[in-house]
This record gives structure tokens, sequence and C-alpha cells, in this order.
């Protein structure tokens, strides 16, 4: 377990680096000066190529790369363009919306998605499963913007329930925090729970018609057992699967969904940083993204494990 | 019984989690506003950012301030005096001016504040240039002595511009204007909370509860600043819409600028108002390379100011709600001191037969204009397609780039030829406050390499520019103002699109907004 750990670890050192390469030659070979950007209309030429001297953008590309390097081989990430903040500061200050986010998104999404999906299943070709799927194709359908305004037309200015916009942190009560997450999380939740909710409607009828269930049926138990104990974790992998990586993109930042609700988190620190060419935070946030990945991939390897006894032998 | 337990159990939790919350002192009245751009920084001679300057005014105080009338009048100055030769000037500072660190301001941090910001500003380097000497006479005076009379001395120091002379400690003043100040300690009516400030989330401030205001009633940015709030919040709003609905909640105040589209929205309902900004306004403008063929031909020039529509762009902007724009020849606002209509006879009624002639005149052979056309930005690109459209109609070939801001901003400071990553035009927008004073509003130097982009080169232009800069009196400088603008038209030096002010929508228990060059919040006040 330890080693195949260590080895999944050792095997993300040259995605990390890839994606350093990738992300910097991209940024770096796009259009945009980010020191024109940062002195405004009214600089004259040598304040812009003062700026540019500062942040070492008149040297040639390898040398800004090997500059980069030499900086994150002391885990920095470097300084904002703009405000000179450190960046590491500035995704932390990012993080917490984002993760809180993340993780109410995925909680509500399962709990909702999972029985669905095996309610559906389970009534095949029935109104109900036909409901599951239409709502199902409606979470896919609308785009989120205009469920989140909804919501917020219904919810905060018409009935004043909750807020319109903003996140509260942790630090100001949880019971602020739950309530500025509410709305953004069911707009996305309309979304997630979709995906979820196909893929558990789709996983549990392959496992219905597999031959164990159909013997377990023969010997007479009852259908509630079957689908409670034989079937159900059986769709764990590829149900863990998709939230996993549901989980990791909502970390990844929802632009759009900030936006709406205006929550200041990494996916508009990483628009806003591209838009104005600010290297240091765009290269930042992709560096950590890919690790925040990576990551996430391993525990969702790791927790097949716990779903599959096949898998565990296989580690023995 | 279980289940009301379970309950019970939630809220106390919820209780408990919650106390943490920092409760807002007693009749704390906070001002949530949502201004337009962000704040990245906040050294205003390290960046020319409106928004930057804007909010630095709530936290530094300046010698003068520009009144409502656009004149400068004293403002952290009790007194001055100019000697009989014009050539000497004796400040004296108010009593009781305190930094926000609770260090009396002294004249060592007024002296130290000017040699800085004199590296940056226009006007502060032709001060530097007839400055002989500038010495402390005590605690709270000091003296200007010039090598020569220099009437322009008083709008340095009160002037409104893209690098006001904002007054700092000593300590921090000493920092070269080429190194970003990481403190900001003023002596403004409100002070930062550093802690507070996330760029690209929120600004904050604080009163003041030290700063002792003038006893005159406020008067633009001049006169009685009284901070009427305890603490101001500039949120950062990625979507108008949410900012909309934000105010419509009562979870913010004020949306400075608001988009035509949502007005409906807001009308409705009756707590809220909408009105006009109470600022100068601000124009968009067609700037033009002169350094590139074929624009560098002045007949050519001349045929775009007929191609362009004041009226079709500003409908382009605003629909049919003509109030809220005005059609303006003036080159330094309409409504401003130096308001003319001179020289704006082909820009104010379009004509395309004669730009046609003009163009055939100057042997137009169909090169194409590139013309930079940013998309992310509502008013340029909405106005950019009538432009283009303009452009055709009258017999430019046009060739359209399209492209975000940030890569407009490297492209248009690039002198390339046009095939080469160069460019021909493209439209942009300066605030009102720029553009209605000769010496700052930045189309009108004539200064070859150091003009704004385009980088129009006149030398009759460049000695009006003197001529106003040195003229003696008020009507010197408008006869002066007045031929730069006749000048700047006969040339091309830029186009005006017309003049409007941003709609404004705010909560009506705000009140106290002042009106003047630019919005600043010293004197607005919240009621419950």
């Amino acid at each position: 377990m330890a080693r195949y750990l260590f080895q999944r670890l050792l095997a993300t050192a040259p995605v990390m680096l890839t994606v350093l390469a990738i992300v910097f030659l991209l940024l770096h070979i796009g259009p945009g000066d980010p020191a024109a950007a940062m002195a405004g209309d009214n600089a004259s030429p040598e304040q812009i190529t003062q700026i540019r001297q500062r942040l070492h953008l008149d040297q040639p590309l390898p040398v800004q790369f090997l500059i980069y390097l030499r900086q994150l081989a002391q885990f920095d990430l470097g300084v904002s363009v703009y405000s000179g903040r450190p960046v590491a500061t500035m995704i932390l200050q990012r993080a917490e919306p984002t993760l809180m986010l993340a993780l109410t998104t995925s909680l509500l999404s399962v709990l909702l998605a999972v029985p669905a999906g095996v309610f559906a299943a389970r009534r095949l070709g029935r109104a109900t499963d036909y409901l599951v799927m239409g709502l199902s194709v409606a979470g896919f359908s609308v785009p989120v913007f205009v469920v989140g305004y909804a919501l917020i037309q219904l919810f905060a200015i018409e009935l004043g329930w909750l807020p319109v916009q903003g996140y509260r942190p942790l630090a100001s009560g949880a019971w602020n925090t739950l309530r500025s997450l509410t709305l953004p999380t069911v707009a996305l939740t309309f979304l997630f729970a979709a995906l979820v909710a196909r893929i558990t409607r789709a996983t549990m009828l392959n496992v219905l018609s597999e031959d164990y269930i159909r013997t377990a049926r023969a010997k007479g138990v009852p259908d509630g057992r079957i689908l409670m104990v034989h079937a159900l974790k059986n769709i764990g992998v590829p149900v863990v699967t998709v939230v996993g990586t549901s989980f990791a993109a909502l970390l990844g930042g929802v632009v759009v969904t900030e936006s709406v609700f205006n929550i200041p988190g990494i996916g508009r620190l990483t628009v806003d940083a591209i838009l104005a060419r600010d290297y240091p935070v765009v290269q930042g946030v992709m560096l950590v993204f890919a690790v925040v990945l990576v990551l996430v991939n391993v525990l969702v390897d790791l927790s097949y494990a716990l779903f599959d006894p096949r898998i565990r032998q296989g580690e023995r | 019984m279980l289940r009301a337990a379970v309950i019970a159990a939630g809220l106390a939790g919820s209780l408990t989690l919650a106390a943490g919350v920092r409760a807002p002192a007693q009749a704390e009245t906070v001002l949530r506003i949502k201004n337009t751009g962000d704040i990245k920084q906040l050294d205003a001679l390290f960046t020319s950012s409106y928004p930057t300057r804007d909010m630095a005014y709530l936290i530094y105080d300046t010698l003068f301030s520009l009144d409502g009338n656009y004149q400068v009048q004293p403002q952290m100055v009790e007194d001055y005096t100019r000697s009989q030769d014009g050539r000497t000037y004796t400040f004296k500072l108010r009593d009781g001016l305190k930094f926000h660190d609770g260090k009396p301001v002294t004249s060592g941090d007024c002296i130290a504040s000017i040699e800085r910001w004199m590296k940056k500003d226009s006007l502060g380097a032709e001060l530097e240039k007839r400055l002989e000497a500038i010495k402390p006479v005590d605690a709270a005076t000091f003296e200007v002595r010039l090598k020569e009379p220099f009437a322009r001395i008083l709008d340095g120091f009160g002037r409104m511009t893209a690098y006001p002379l904002f007054i700092m400690p000593e300590r921090l003043a000493k920092t070269p204007a080429t190194t970003e100040l990481k403190e900001f300690v003023g002596s403004g009516p409100f002070k930062l909370m550093p802690e507070e400030w996330i760029p690209g989330v929120k600004f904050v401030l604080a009163k003041n509860p030290d700063y002792k205001p003038r006893s005159e009633p406020p008067s633009g940015l001049a006169g009685g600043k009284i901070a009427g709030v305890d603490r101001i919040e500039r949120i950062q709003f990625s979507d108008d819409l949410s900012a909309v609905n934000a105010l419509l909640a009562g979870e913010i105040d004020y949306v400075a600028e608001l988009p035509p589209e949502m007005l409906p929205v807001l009308e409705k309902d009756k707590a809220i108002k909408v009105e006009k900004a109470p600022v100068l306004g601000k124009n968009l403008q067609v700037v033009i390379n002169h350094t590139q063929p074929p624009m560098d031909n002045v007949r050519i020039r001349q045929a775009l100011q007929y191609a362009i529509s004041q009226s079709d762009s500003m409908q382009a902007l605003f629909g049919s709600r003509k109030d809220l724009y005005q059609l303006c020849p003036a080159l330094f606002m309409c409504g401003s001191p130096y308001e003319t209509a001179v020289g704006s006879e082909r820009f104010m009624k379009q004509d395309f037969e004669k730009a046609r002639a003009l163009l055939k005149e100057a042997g137009y052979d169909g090169t194409p204009i590139v013309y930079l056309h940013p998309m992310d930005l509502k008013a340029q690109r909405d106005v950019g397609t009538v432009m283009v459209s303009s452009m055709r109609k009258a017999g430019f070939v046009v060739e359209d780039v399209q492209m975000d801001t940030a890569t407009m901003f490297t492209r248009r400071a690039s002198k390339a030829s046009p095939r080469q990553g160069g460019w021909n035009v493209f439209i942009t927008g300066f605030a009102g406050d720029a553009l209605m004073d000769p010496l700052t509003n930045p189309y009108v130097t004539g200064a070859c390499e150091k003009a704004f982009i385009g980088w129009p080169c006149d030398k009759p232009l460049q000695d009006l520019w003197q001529a106003f800069l040195t003229a003696g009196d008020e009507a010197a400088r408008k006869t002066a103002a007045i031929a730069m603008q006749a000048r700047a038209n006969e040339i091309v030096t830029y186009i005006p699109l017309g003049q409007y002010n941003d709609l404004s929508a705010w909560r009506k228990t705000v009140s106290g907004f002042v009106p003047g060059a630019t919005l600043t919040y010293w004197n607005a006040r919240k009621s419950d």
C-alpha cells in the first residue's frame, strides 16, 4: 500500500513539470503584456520598460522559466505582478470558499443522486424512472447561471431567506457559511447530481443484470436486500470515480457560479489573473490545481479497494 | 420528542458557532459600494489607475483641491503667500493635521511628498524644472523658491490628475517614485484596513476619528470632508447583474456604473434611486496612430472625422435614453471651464460624401485600416462595431481585429507597421477629469515620442501647450485652450465620440454624495 502510494506520488513529478512548462509557455507566447496593463493608460514607454525589467519580462523565455523553477525549488510561488502579494497567500485566501463549495456540492449531489439513480434503475421504464432521467437531462441542459439567477430571484430577493451574494468564512460562524453557500450549492448540484444520477442508474442496471443477482433472486432473497447488500456495493467504483473527478473539477473553480453568486473563489482568481496576464498567479493556481487533481485521483484509486475485494487481493 | 431534541441541539450548535462572528459595534454604519475596476495597488504614483486614485483620495489629503467649479482651493494648507516677484511661495499647514499612525503632519512630510510627486507628474516635472529650492520654515510651514514665476504651482498641488499630489509621512515619501509603496499611511478622512483588503474581493476603509475637516461646506474635492459613515467597503463584483441583485436585496448601498439594460429592474423599486453619476462625465475617443500610413496623412484623418457619428455611438451605448448622454464638440469636455466648439465641424455632422472626397483627395489606395477592437469591454465593443460600419460606408477598408483588452494594451503600444503587429485606429475612454484640463488631456501635447499613444507630433501644438502652461491669468489660459482645440482638431489628434455620465443607483437610505470631477464618498451618509 505504502509502496503503491509512493509510486503514484513519484509519478506525479513529470506530470507537474509538464504542466508547469505548458502553462508557462502558453502564457508567455500568448499576446498581452502585464507591464503595459499594470502601468495604465498614462504610463510612458520608459515606465513600462522599468516594470518589465523588474518582473524579468525583458529576459529570454528559458531564463524566465529557470528563474521560476528556482523560485519553486524554494517553495516560493512568487508574487502577483499587480498587488505584489505572495501567490501562495492569494490562493489560500481564495481556497476556503472553493473548498467549501466543492464539499457541499459533492455531498448534496451524492445524497440526492445516488438514491435517485438506484431508484430509477429499480423502476426501469416506469414513470419514476422517466422523471429522474428527465430531471437529470434538465440538470445537464439548463445553464448553471439560469438556475442561479432563478434561485436568487426567488429565495433571496422575493422571499429574502438567503443572501444574494458573497461568501461568509467559517470564522464568521458555520451557520453564516452554510447560509451563504446554500444557493450556489443548490445551483451546482443540479448539474453534478444529474451526472452522478445517470452514472448510478446505468451502473446499477448493469449490476442488476449480473448472474449473481439472478442467483440471489432465484434463491428468494428479498429485493430490498439484493439492492442494498449485493448490488449497491458493486456500483461503488464507477460512482466514486465520477464523484472524485467532479470534486476535483469543483476545486479547480466554477467561474460562472462564483460570478453569479459573487463568491471569491479560485475560479475568479484564475480568470482575473488570466485577463490581466498576472503570470505568477496563473502559474501558481495551475500548479496547485494539478497537484490537487493528482491527489484526488490517487485517493479515488485507493478508495477502490474499499468497494472491490479483488483490488485488495491484488494489492497483497 | 427525539426530533425536537435534534432540532434544539442543531440550533444550539449553530448559535455556538455563530458566536464567533464579530458583532458590529452599535450604530456602526457601513457603506457598501460597487465601483468599476479593482484596487490591486494603492501607490497612486505607481499606477495611473483611476480606481486606485479615487480610493487614495479618501486615505490621503492634499495641499489644495479642486472645488465643484474646478477651481483650486486650499485643503491642508491654512494660508499661503506669494512674493511680489512671483518666485517665492510660503505655505502654512492647518493646525491639528495628523497621519493615521498618530504622528502630526509636518512641513518635512509635505516637502518629501512633493519631491516624490515631481518625479512622476507632468506638471510636477514642469515645477521641478523651475524649482530653485524647497525648504521647511518651521514644523508647519514650508517655502518654495522658483527660478522664474510659475502660476501653475497651485494647480499642480491641487489638481486632479492621474498622479495627484498626496501627502504622506516623510519616511514613506522618501521611497523612490520608481519603487512601489508597501505601506499606505495618509491623513485623510478614512484609513485603510490593510488586513481586510483582498484584491479582487474587497477593499475596506474605516473612519479616521482624528481627521479635522475644513469648516467650509464640501464642494467637489474641496471643503469640509466629513466621514459620514464608519466604514466603506468596496466590494468587487465580476457580474453586473449580481451587483444589481445585491442592491435590490440591500446587501450593498451603491452601484457606481450601471448598464442601461438594468434600468427597468431598478426603476420599479421605490427604495432605490437611479441617477446619472454626480460627476463631470466621460467620453470615448477615437485614437489614431499618426506614425503609420495611411493615417499619417492628415486628409485621411480628417476623412475619419466626417465618417464618425457621435449620435450613433451614443445610441449604441444607451439606446433611446437620450437623457444619458450629450453630443459634445469640446475636446476639454462640455461643462468644463475650457469648453468650446471651435474646429469641431467635421466630426459633429457625419458626412460620407465629404469623407469620400477627402479620401480621394488624399489618394487613399484602399490600404486596410487596422482597427483594434476589444470585445471584453462593452462600450468599446459596441461603439467599435458602429464605428467600423461607418468607416466602411465612408470608403475606408477596415481590418477589424477583435481581441481582449490585455492584448490591445500590448498591441497599441507598438509603433510597428500595422501589417507587422502595429495598428491604425482604436477606441478608448478617459474620464472627464483628465480631459477637461489641457495639461492633463493626453491628446493635446503634440509631443511626438513623448505624446500619448498615437504619438501626434506637432510643433504648433507643443507651443500652445507651453503657452497654456505659462499663461499668467485665466483669460490667457482660455485663449490658449481654444487655440489648442482648434489646432488639435485641424491635425486630428483624436476624435471624441460623445459625452456621457454613467448611471448610478443607490438605496435611498444613502445620501450626501458631492458632485464634482469624480465621486468621493467622504460626505456620504447612511440611515437605517
